[in-house]
């Protein structure tokens, strides 16, 4: 494990675009959609390692139930997030997050804040399901344009 | 006696983060450095799930740049993990990396040796780890693979001793890291990501890193930051290559450098001050 306190890049981590996505191609998005790279220095993670996951959009938090992070194809609400031990966010990857929202987001500039709580327990086949580990939150900000 | 030395990836993962570079290139510099080999770190093994053809072309290509495979490294922490599920879960996850490091053809397999769990006594981390390695160690044995515990924390080497001194098997080795001797300096304290609120360790002394030795074929080179000599002042370097050039064993020392981090010095290359390591341990050896 690293010395110093970080565990992640920050920098480069969250897309600094947002793309309106109309999934079921009814010529009216949905959705809404940015991305995350995998910057965490041991970058092999399942995706319950991250304990909690909380968007913030133009300061307004994000119910969780409409939040879905997406690895090669696979849709995890990040309400169930916590509990997936076998689907892994590997080095430099990059994943979707998808936010769904009735006619997607409006045009423009947005102030997008992802915070992250990770655990401390450093094993990357099992799961701190207790939460017992002290956790690590790191808050992550960017400005995003609409696509 | 000689040692040897090897890259650990993690010396150069600043590269994959910042250029996205992937395994065939990084191994390309890695054999640029003309060193005796090359430590594979869990998150460049294609693992998560297993994948053989991956598993073999990865072997193929090191082989091909005359780079062995010597080690692999995993994040499994035997103590925590059987504090947050079971014995026979942290096994069977042993064995199944252990598969996968004979399967690269390397012949050490390190593990981190942290002591973070909540709660936790020096006797039960002890005891836990002996029963879990009891029931791993025929594995390693049958795979031809060496457990190298990982002690980059206070305490322990100490504990691996111990631990080595009740299993009495070669395939359970003490994988000592540089980073328990680490010097507390006022550029780099002493503070470790897995415990950002705990009180500063102590460096280790360099009589246990002696003791150790005896049991240690394969060490974690742990530097952090070169100053304008190509010395490395946060940690006792000079004592520690002068018992490894006297030792009676020979010692496979894998390079772990690690100032790429956002805490140290992210603007300089890793891929140069991994040479400049290189080259720091080559001035020291006999």
């Amino acid at each position: 494990m690293p010395a110093g306190s970080a565990f992640l890049i920050k920098e480069g981590m969250l897309s600094k675009a947002i793309r309106n996505v109309d999934r079921d191609n009814d010529g009216v998005a949905e959705y809404y959609m940015l991305t995350i790279r995998n910057q965490i220095l041991h970058a092999v993670h399942p995706l319950g390692w991250i304990r909690k996951l909380i968007l913030h959009v133009d300061g307004r938090p994000v119910p969780t139930e409409s939040v879905f992070f997406v690895v090669r194809g696979q849709w995890i609400c990040l309400e169930h997030m916590p509990t997936i031990k076998d689907i892994f966010w590997r080095i430099g990857e990059t994943a979707l997050i998808y936010v769904k929202q009735q006619g997607g987001i409006s045009k423009g500039k947005h102030d997008v804040e992802c915070i992250i709580t990770a655990s401390t327990l450093e094993d990357t086949s099992i799961l701190d399901e207790r939460d017992e580990w002290p956790p690590r939150i790191t808050r992550l900000q960017e400005e995003m344009q609409t696509e | 006696m000689s040692s040897r030395i090897g890259i650990g990836l993690w010396s150069l993962q600043q590269l994959s983060f910042l250029r996205g570079t992937k395994l065939p290139e990084i191994l390309e510099i890695i054999a640029g450095l003309h060193v005796d080999g090359v430590d594979i770190y869990e998150e460049y093994i294609p693992c998560h799930p297993v994948e053989m053809h991956e598993l073999v072309q990865v072997k193929k290509l090191a082989g091909k740049l005359g780079l062995p495979i010597t080690g692999t490294w995993f994040m499994n922490d035997i103590v925590a993990g059987v504090h947050a599920s079971s014995v026979e879960t942290v096994a069977e996850n042993l064995k199944s990396n252990l598969a996968v490091t004979a399967a690269l053809g390397a012949r050490y397999m390190s593990i981190p040796f942290l002591l973070n769990v909540p709660g936790l006594t020096l006797k039960t981390a002890y005891e836990t780890a002996v029963h879990v390695l009891e029931i791993v160690l025929p594995t390693a044995q049958e795979y031809d693979v060496r457990i190298a515990h990982e002690t980059a924390r206070q305490h322990t080497s100490g504990l691996a001793l111990k631990i080595r001194k009740e299993l009495r098997s070669d395939f359970y080795t003490i994988c000592p890291d540089l980073e328990a001797w680490r010097l507390d300096t006022a550029d780099i304290p002493l503070q470790h990501a897995e415990t950002p609120n705990a009180p500063k360790p102590q460096p280790e002394s360099i009589e246990l890193f002696a003791q150790c030795l005896t049991h240690s074929p394969y060490i974690h080179f742990k530097l952090l930051a070169l100053d304008e000599h190509g010395e490395e002042p946060h940690f006792p370097i000079p004592e520690i290559m002068d018992l490894i050039n006297r030792s009676e064993r020979e010692h496979y020392l894998c390079i772990e450098y690690e100032g790429w981090i956002p805490d140290l010095r992210p603007h300089l290359d890793a891929a140069a001050e991994t040479r400049k390591c290189v080259e720091l341990i080559r001035r020291y050896q006999r």
